[in-house]
């Protein structure tokens, strides 16, 4: 009995981790279709501010203790999140890049991009709707 | 002796009211946020005073706890005027050897973004002249309680009024950068024997072109500047150099190299070049990076550096130890031939001066006057919370009797080959 409860907790687990898949999100009026982890991570890094087309990006981050960041920015870097705030500090400080605005909810998230024509987000996918284009899915 | 003063007390005050907060104030126009780092140090040796930079405000010797040097404060400041114009402000609470107050305001810019891959910045920033050149301050961003000493302790240019431009471009998979900087800027130098130089570069233009690619980064950077002024030391030593170094008619013996050592000498106008190299490769586990550097200086009194270091890190969860290797190395000057002696009692006789005393003094710094030194780093990094992290240090330096100039010596008579070892510690976060 034991064991059956123990198996259905895994499951559950798992389950639950596997339906929690990241989307990458774009206004949809951005000619974009889709995009590539690498041109994704360049955004969020501040390496490349800009759309495989060459127009400007304007990346949307969420709060620091969102579990959905840190999961984002494991599957995309690599990086934990200390690793994240550390990089973008040795980046901010210098006065020439900004960190992604951070937003509290990813509500508001998909709001944003809906609204601003530049802006790229993540969310999770159950916060997906039909006024914004999906160009990446995260594999978990 | 621990000195806790009002610094330490503000800066565990901000601390404390910020603790909960990842950034100050953050709006779509205006972004304020902060850094802060509580660090010191312990050193080993107390004839050479350790200084963690040529502008340190306070020098370490053997039972010296020291804090205040490495401690900081500042805050920043970003208000987006319109989708292409930004101001920036950073100012830095520190003590530090400044010219006037307004030295702590480190950046005060303009931003100009035409496009995303452009941008182009007037005012006061921080050069780029190496890889770390505008983050060094900034402890959080760093796995080392300092940047190294052997490499980025003999360049402490803290920032340039001027104007610069970069152009960042997708390039095969990568991504590159490029940028150039022009201005001037001010800085006063500890010399090794604790006299304050004070230096103004004019002509200041450096470049620098970077690469990234997954997780590789090449990095070169070239800046040249002129001294815009001359130091007092010098000034002095340079009347009776050019007494000594006229031609005199025989019996007296002129001394031959006499113009081109005086020339040579002098350091107004005189040019500084300094290239680096760097790599670095990143895989969120595991960063080796590392650093070559070159400057050269058309003026023999200031010594010509070679110096390099290589650094590893391992991430493991919220720990980050690593191992750092460096040195720098001063080339062997030019030698010069001596005035005759009997030339310089004839002319110390007719001026009434000891020009004996002063050569030799001219002559002992020309032959001494070099930065030679290696070390290892041992440390950790332990990122406790978010935005804020803990680390310990320990470094072990062998100096070379002639090779001590990124120190205060404290007694030259003493000064030998010595080994010194160095703990260091730091509280950072950024807010």
């Amino acid at each position: 009995m034991n064991i059956r409860i123990l198996i259905g907790l895994i499951c559950f687990v798992f389950s639950s981790v596997a339906s929690a898949e990241i989307l990458v999100i774009v206004n949809k009026n951005n000619p974009i279709s889709s995009m590539s982890k690498q041109e994704i991570i360049y955004i969020y890094t501040g390496r490349l501010m800009a759309f495989s087309n060459g127009e400007q990006a304007q990346p949307i981050d969420l709060y620091d203790g969102s579990q959905e960041k840190a999961t984002f920015y494991k599957i995309t870097t690599g990086k934990r999140l200390s690793q994240i705030n550390s990089y973008w500090a040795k980046l901010s400080f210098t006065g020439r890049l900004k960190p992604p605005l951070a937003l509290e909810t990813q509500q508001a998230a998909v709001e944003y991009v809906v609204n601003n024509a530049n802006a790229i987000a993540y969310i999770d996918e159950k916060y997906l709707t039909d006024d914004v284009k999906v160009v990446f899915r995260l594999d978990s | 002796m621990i000195r806790m003063n009002k610094f330490i007390k503000l800066a565990i005050a901000t601390c404390i009211i910020f603790s909960h907060s990842s950034n100050l104030y953050a709006r779509d126009k205006l972004d304020i946020k902060g850094f802060l780092t509580i660090a010191g140090y312990h050193s080993s040796n107390d004839n050479l005073g350790f200084q963690p930079h040529l502008s340190s405000s306070d020098v370490g010797y053997k039972g010296d706890d020291e804090y205040l040097t490495l401690s900081k404060v500042g805050l920043q400041l970003n208000y987006q005027l319109s989708t292409q114009f930004e101001l920036v402000g950073q100012i830095v609470a520190q003590k530090e050897v400044v010219v006037d107050n307004s030295d702590r305001i480190k950046i005060a810019t303009l931003n100009y973004s035409p496009t995303s891959s452009l941008l182009f910045r007037i005012g006061r920033f921080a050069p780029r002249t190496y890889l770390l050149s505008d983050s060094r301050l900034i402890g959080y961003s760093n796995n080392e309680v300092i940047p190294n000493h052997d490499f980025y302790a003999q360049l402490p240019l803290s920032y340039v009024n001027g104007a610069d431009l970069t152009y960042n471009f997708g390039l095969s998979d990568g991504v590159g950068t490029a940028s150039i900087f022009t201005g001037r800027t001010e800085v006063n130098i500890n010399a090794t024997d604790g006299n304050t130089l004070n230096s103004k570069f004019k002509n200041l233009l450096g470049f620098n072109l970077e690469y990234q690619t997954n997780n590789w980064l090449y990095r070169f950077g070239y800046t040249q500047s002129q001294l815009a002024n001359s130091w007092e030391q010098v000034d002095t030593a340079i009347q009776f150099l050019t007494l000594v170094s006229q031609d005199y008619p025989s019996p007296l013996v002129s001394w031959t190299e006499g113009k081109e050592f005086v020339e040579a000498y002098r350091v107004k106008d005189k040019w500084f070049r300094y290239k680096t190299l760097a790599v670095q490769y990143d895989n969120s586990i595991w960063r080796v990076r590392a650093e070559i550097g070159d400057l050269a200086a058309d003026s023999s009194n200031i010594p010509k550096n070679k110096n390099a270091y290589v650094s590893f890190s391992r991430t493991f969860d919220q720990f980050t130890p690593f191992l750092t290797l460096s040195a720098i190395k001063t080339s062997s000057p030019r030698t010069f031939s001596k005035p005759d002696e009997g030339l310089v009692q004839f002319l110390s006789a007719q001026s009434n001066q000891n020009l004996a005393f002063g050569l030799q003094q001219v002559f002992q710094f020309a032959e001494t006057s070099a930065y030679n030194q290696k070390s290892i780093s041992l440390g950790v990094r332990y990122d406790f919370a978010l935005r804020q992290d803990i680390k310990l240090q320990f470094e072990r330096k062998h100096v070379e009797a002639i090779g001590s100039n990124l120190w205060v010596v404290k007694d030259f008579s003493k000064i030998k080959d010595e080994y010194v070892s160095l703990i260091m510690f730091s509280y950072d976060r950024v807010f």
